[in-house]
C-alpha cells in the first residue's frame, strides 16, 4: 500500500473513519425495548407498553436496512450536508424585527403578565 | 356554468382576466363552489378561507379594471397547511400545532399574494410532511380524483402534498404550493396526473415553512401544465434576506424557457433506476427516451454509481433533521398542551397526544442516529455517502444536460393498501437522490397504465437549471399529449 503525504488531519480524519467502521459493523441491529425507552426519553415522547413493542420491531427493521450503507467504502470522503454551494450572503448582525411579545403570547397554551406559564419547575 | 370557469389553465385564466371576459370574483367563486361540491369527497382541503378569496379577488378586479394586473392577478390558489399563513390555520396536519394561528406570512406565499394570487384554503399533507399517501394528516387522508377504471375503491393521491396534488387534479384550484423533501411533491404529481416542481436548494426560501429537514426542504408548485408550473415558479422563487440558505441570484422568466425546441439536448438515462421495474413503468420510461430522441435530442447511458444508497442515507438524515427541528414542539409556545404532575410529563405526554406513529417513528430513528454511540456509525456515513451521491449527479452532468427517469416506481395505491413503513419508504427511490444533491426536478404525466391511473416522468438538471427542466418537460408535455381528465364521480 502506497501512503500520500497526508496532513495530520488527514491522518485523523483516516484514523476516526477506520474506528466509526469498526463500531458500524460490531452494532447489534436489534433494538432492544430498554433502548426504546432511553431514545423515547431523550426525544421526550411518551410511550405506552404496547407502542414499545411494535416501535422495537419496526425500528429494528429500518436501522437494520441503514447497515446496507457500510458496502461503501468512505474512508477518504468528507461528510456532506450539501444543500447547496452558494456561500450565503451576510448581513448586519442587529435586531431586524422585535418587540412582538403580544404576537408571540397570542398562542401560548397558558401565558400570564407577559411571560409563558409552565408547571412548577422547582420545588 | 361557472363551474366551467374551473377549466381554464392558468395561463388561459391570465389572457381572459386581462381581456375582461371573466373576473376575479366569478373565478374565485367557481372554485368554492367546486371545493364545496367535492371536498366531502376528495378531503383535499383542511381549510377553506372564503371570505378571504372573495376579498382578494374583488380587490384584484380593481386593479384589473385599472389594467395594472399582476402576474398572478386572480388567479386563485390552494396553500399546503406546512406554510404559515397569516392568522390563518397552519398546523402541517399536525395535532401538535392545534389552534396555531402565524403571525406571519411565509415568504413562498406571500410572494403569491404580491403577484396578485387569491388564496382559497389550505390543503391537506401528510403530518409534517412525513409520507407517501397522506395517510398520516390527522385530518385523516386525502382522496386521489383518480380510480381504477370500472372500480369504486378510494386510491391515494400520493404525499406528502397529497391534498395540492389532489386539488389541482380535481380542479378544485388553478394551482397550489406543495413542498419537497424526499419526494413530496413529484411522487404526488405523478400519481395524480398533474405537473410538479421541485426546484433547486434555495431557489425558494424556506422562511415560513414549518420545517421538516432543512437541508433538504424546497418548496414548488403543483399545476396542470408545465407553463403553468413555470408561471407559478417565477412567482414563488427568489432571494429572501429571512433565509439564509435562500439564493441570491436572479428569477428568470421559466415561461420563457419553453421554447419547444430541444435539438442537441443531451439526455442522460441512469440504468442503475431500471432495476426492478414494473413493465407499465418501464414501456413508459423507453416511450419517453423515444419521444425526446425524435424531437432531436441526444440520448445517453449514464452512471450514478451510488443510486442504490440515496434511499438510506435520506431515511437517516431527514429523520435526524426532523427529530432536532421537532425539539422545538414543547407545549409551551404553541399548539396541543397535556399536562403532567411536572414540566417533563407535561413535555412528554403533548408530544406522545400530539405526534401521530409515523411522526414519532421518524423523531426517534432521528434520535437514535444522532445519539450517543451512534452518531458516526450512521449519522456520520450517510453525510459521507450523501456526499458521494452528489458528486454522482455532477459527473453525469459533465456529460448531459438533462436526467429523464421515471417519478414513482408504481401508481397510485390503494388507501391502506400500504402499511408497512419500509414499503412506504420505497415510493421515495426515484426521488430522494435529487433531494439529497439540491438539484431541480419536475415530474410531467406522460401516460396511463392499464388499470387507467396516471403515471410521470422525472425531469433532472444540476444546480438552477431549471430553464432546462421546464423547456425538455414542455417537450414530454407535448409529445405524451396527456389530456385525460379523471371523472368527476364526487359530483353524483
Amino acid at each position: 500500500m502506497v501512503f500520500k503525504r497526508a496532513s495530520w488531519r488527514a491522518r485523523v480524519f483516516a484514523h476516526l473513519n477506520a474506528i466509526s467502521e469498526f463500531i458500524f459493523r460490531k452494532i447489534p441491529m436489534d433494538i432492544d425495548k430498554q433502548t426504546v425507552r432511553h431514545i423515547a426519553g431523550l426525544a421526550c415522547i411518551a410511550v405506552s407498553v404496547s407502542e414499545i413493542q411494535s416501535l422495537q420491531g419496526e425500528l429494528s427493521t429500518i436501522i437494520g436496512w441503514f447497515g446496507k450503507l457500510n458496502e461503501v467504502d468512505t474512508s477518504d470522503v468528507e461528510p456532506s450536508s450539501r444543500a447547496s454551494e452558494t456561500t450565503p450572503r451576510m448581513r448586519e448582525d442587529a435586531v431586524t424585527e422585535g418587540d412582538r411579545v403580544d404576537d408571540i403570547l397570542r398562542n401560548a397554551p397558558a401565558s400570564q403578565d407577559r411571560c409563558f406559564v409552565v408547571p412548577k419547575v422547582m420545588e | 356554468m361557472t363551474t366551467e370557469l374551473t377549466r381554464f389553465s392558468i395561463a388561459e385564466a391570465r389572457t381572459k382576466l386581462k381581456a375582461r371576459e371573466v373576473s376575479a370574483v366569478e373565478l374565485t367563486q367557481a372554485f368554492l363552489r367546486a371545493i364545496e361540491v367535492a371536498n366531502p369527497a376528495l378531503n383535499a382541503y383542511i381549510a377553506v378561507t372564503a371570505d378571504k378569496a372573495l376579498r382578494m379577488a374583488a380587490a384584484c378586479d380593481e386593479r384589473l379594471a385599472r389594467g395594472k394586473a399582476r402576474p398572478l392577478e386572480g388567479i386563485a390558489l390552494g396553500i399546503k397547511d406546512l406554510f404559515c399563513t397569516r392568522d390563518v390555520h397552519s398546523q402541517a396536519a399536525s395535532r401538535i400545532l392545534d389552534g396555531f394561528r402565524p403571525p406571519y406570512e411565509s415568504t413562498v406565499s406571500r410572494n403569491l399574494w404580491l403577484d396578485g394570487a387569491v388564496m382559497l384554503g389550505k390543503l391537506n399533507m401528510d403530518e409534517f410532511a412525513m409520507g407517501s399517501s397522506n395517510e398520516t394528516s390527522c385530518y385523516g387522508p386525502a382522496i386521489n380524483p383518480w380510480r381504477v377504471k370500472n372500480r369504486d375503491r378510494a386510491l391515494v393521491p400520493g404525499g406528502s402534498s397529497g391534498g395540492s396534488a389532489a386539488a389541482v387534479a380535481a380542479r378544485l384550484c388553478a394551482g397550489a404550493t406543495g413542498s419537497d423533501t424526499g419526494g413530496s411533491i413529484r411522487q404526488p404529481a405523478a400519481f395524480t396526473g398533474t405537473v410538479g416542481v421541485r426546484p433547486t436548494y434555495g431557489r425558494c426560501s424556506r422562511w415560513g415553512m414549518i420545517a421538516f429537514a432543512s437541508s433538504l426542504d424546497q418548496a414548488g408548485p403543483i399545476a396542470r401544465t408545465v407553463r403553468d408550473a413555470a408561471i407559478l415558479l417565477r412567482s414563488m422563487a427568489g432571494y429572501d434576506e429571512k433565509d439564509a440558505t435562500s439564493a441570491d441570484r436572479p428569477v428568470p422568466d421559466y415561461e420563457a424557457a419553453l421554447t419547444g425546441n430541444i435539438k442537441g439536448l443531451k439526455v442522460g438515462v441512469p440504468r442503475q433506476y431500471a432495476k426492478d421495474l414494473s413493465a407499465d413503468i418501464e414501456a413508459l420510461w423507453q416511450k419517453g427516451i423515444d419521444w425526446l430522441r425524435m424531437e432531436g435530442a441526444e440520448i445517453r447511458d449514464v452512471d450514478l454509481p451510488h443510486a442504490d444508497y440515496a434511499l438510506p442515507v435520506y431515511y437517516i438524515v431527514a429523520p435526524a433533521e426532523a427529530s432536532s427541528n421537532l425539539a422545538r414542539y414543547d407545549a409551551v409556545r404553541y399548539g396541543l398542551r397535556v399536562n403532567g404532575d411536572n414540566i417533563a410529563a407535561m413535555y412528554e405526554n403533548s408530544r406522545a397526544k400530539g405526534f401521530g406513529a409515523e411522526v414519532k417513528r421518524r423523531i426517534l430513528i432521528g434520535t437514535y442516529v444522532l445519539s450517543a454511540g451512534y452518531y458516526e456509525a450512521y449519522y456520520l456515513k450517510a453525510q459521507k455517502v450523501r456526499r458521494l451521491i452528489s458528486h454522482d449527479f455532477d459527473t453525469a452532468f459533465g456529460e448531459v444536460d438533462v436526467l429523464l427517469t421515471p417519478s414513482a416506481p408504481n401508481a397510485a395505491f390503494a388507501l391502506g393498501e400500504i402499511v408497512d413503513p419500509m414499503t412506504m419508504y420505497r415510493n421515495d427511490i426515484f426521488t430522494v437522490g435529487v433531494s439529497l444533491a439540491g438539484l431541480p426536478g419536475l415530474s410531467v404525466p406522460a401516460g396511463l397504465n392499464d388499470d387507467g391511473l396516471p403515471l410521470g416522468l422525472q425531469l433532472i438538471a444540476k444546480p438552477f437549471a431549471e430553464e432546462t427542466v421546464f423547456r425538455a418537460a414542455g417537450v414530454l408535455e407535448a409529445a405524451a399529449g396527456f389530456t385525460v381528465r379523471p371523472e368527476s364521480w364526487w359530483t353524483s
